[in-house]
């Protein structure tokens, strides 16, 4: 039996959606099947990120409704990969089209068929986030080094705390080496000090997010990408635990460039 | 040294029983204690029903369950929670429940006393709705009853307390904590603290890490400068009412 994993954040924008695309990119680079469920009823992007928008037939909600036979029905199989799936939100919906006791069952049905489920959460602490966090054994709480980001993180641990989804682990996203060493952005340090939660990989800045996240095609396959280095660490640390903590991430010299393009194995590779 | 303070009580009100429970109690003991107190009166209380009042507790899914569980074994009905915390309200409505936001206070003045000496109960400090046995109102701040928080207060939580309150942890920007006494943080205090809600300006502020932006104690509040920020850092400081106005200073004994 797999499980659970929901990528949430509190506060919009800060990359849950690109985080869910990269890790169930790398978990499938991995080896492991890989479900995405996009939890954010009636504003889907996860769909986009992937690419995989033209081939949606059936949704989230349409299987919580049993409008289609079996989940399998509004599955829809990743261009790249055997194993990673999306099921896909609705798009013309409301958040309380499903309940959090439907999305319980609907993920136990979901775990018995896959090695990783990762939901993306919709932004904020209501009713989407709810349902988002119902049926997950596990959470990930992304975060921007930037005070606002910080603030709303802190309030969605201390909601999963007492929604009992214990030991959230925390991925900072876009973080800027140099604007941290000169002190204009808040450090690593900084950011452990508040939240006090296992830190789980540092994301670096990384232009090449956007224009990957426009092609449809995660940056987790892009070995010359920073952030895809980073999000390959992250996906070995999900599978294997013991794997050691996380660095700072990889500098952006011409020559670390050239050296992770000739880099052969992959982050995830020490895993097993 | 406490057992005999009761983790619950309960009192008979128009619509059924009210049950207050203490709010310093670990969530499985005063279960436990309502579950003895419910079971041992022979079925006495067997198909009446109970309100309860769990103050600003959070209560967890497994603890809504387990209270549950207890209510059912007993053959007891749940007429409604009152809480104040927003997270207890909203689970007890989605599991159905009646929930109003209050908090009688019935057991709350009775919490884990710091004592100099022994003797008499600690006396109540606030007024609440219904006292539950007459203890006169002598405040002093030695003699307050004190709440030991063992955790990491983050945003969006609050304590209130009508006594002191001492947190073995960090208060996080966005988290609140209101006491009728002193505050004491054994941590860093980035969030907001009020000492002496009920006016009282002998209270004071104390945190290993002041960095909180704003202090209040009784009406004055204290606005935090950047300037300091490294003193407050490094050493523990206290916040107290000097001629009429907040200073903080390093703490000495």
């Amino acid at each position: 039996m797999g499980k659970v994993v929901v990528i949430t954040s509190g506060k919009g924008g800060v990359g849950k959606t690109t985080c869910t695309a990269n890790l169930g990119a790398g978990l499938a680079l991995d080896g492991h099947s890989v479900l995405l469920v996009d939890g954010d009823i009636g504003l889907r992007n996860l769909d986009l990120i992937m690419g995989l928008e033209n081939r949606i037939v059936f949704d989230l909600v349409d299987v919580v409704e049993k409008k289609c036979r079996t989940f399998r029905q509004a599955l829809i199989k990743d261009k790249r990969f055997e194993n990673l799936h999306l099921l896909p939100a609705a798009q013309s919906r409301d958040k309380d089209a499903v309940s959090p006791e439907q999305m319980q069952a609907l993920c136990a049905e979901l775990k018995e068929a896959f090695d990783f489920v990762l939901i993306d959460s919709p932004a904020g602490i209501e009713h989407g986030f709810r349902n988002a966090v119902a049926g997950a054994d596990e959470a990930i709480v992304v975060t921007n080094p930037e005070v606002s980001a910080i603030r709303d993180a802190d309030r969605i641990v201390g909601l999963l705390e007492a929604q009992e989804k214990s030991n959230p682990r925390l991925v900072i996203n876009r973080y800027k080496q140099d604007m941290a060493r000169r002190g204009q952005m808040l450090s690593i340090q900084d950011v452990k000090e508040i939240l006090g939660i296992e830190l789980l990989g540092i994301v670096p800045e990384d232009e090449g997010i956007v224009s990957a996240s426009n092609k449809g095609q995660p940056a987790v396959m892009d070995r010359a990408s920073r952030a895809g280095e980073a999000y390959r660490q992250i996906v070995a640390r999900l599978v294997d635990p013991t794997c050691p903590p996380v660095g700072m991430p990889a500098s952006d010299s011409w020559m670390d460039r050239l050296r992770r393009v000739f880099t052969v194995s992959v982050g995830s590779s020490g895993a097993h | 040294m406490q057992g005999a303070v009761d983790p619950i009580q309960l009192r008979g009100a128009r619509h059924g029983i009210l049950v207050s429970v203490r709010e310093d109690v670990d969530f499985a003991i005063a279960v436990e204690a309502l579950r003895v107190r419910l079971a041992q009166e022979n079925g006495f209380y067997a198909g009446s029903g109970v309100s309860l009042d769990l103050g600003w507790r959070e209560l967890g899914e497994s603890e809504m369950e387990r209270l549950e569980a207890v209510l059912a074994e007993c053959g007891v009905g749940l007429l409604g929670i009152i809480s104040t915390s927003l997270t207890t309200r909203a689970r007890a409505e989605a599991r159905g429940h009646k929930a109003i936001i209050g908090r009688l206070g019935l057991s709350q003045h009775q919490g884990r006393a710091i004592r100099r000496e022994g003797g008499a109960r600690p006396p109540l400090s606030s007024v609440p709705a219904v006292p539950a046995d007459p203890v006169p109102l002598a405040p002093g701040p030695d003699k307050d009853p004190t709440l030991m928080v063992r955790r990491t207060l983050r945003s969006g939580q609050t304590v209130r307390y009508t006594g002191n309150v001492v947190i073995m942890g960090d208060v996080n920007p966005g988290a609140t904590v209101e006491a009728e006494g002193d505050v004491v943080v054994l941590g860093s205090l980035r969030g907001q603290a009020h000492a002496g809600t009920s006016g009282r300006e002998g209270s004071v502020v104390v945190a290993l890490a002041m960095l909180a932006t704003q202090l209040r104690i009784g009406e004055l509040i204290w606005v935090g400068e950047a300037e300091n920020r490294k003193k407050r850092e490094a050493t523990p400081m206290r916040a107290s009412v000097i001629q009429g106005q907040i200073r903080v200073e390093p703490f000495s004994a």
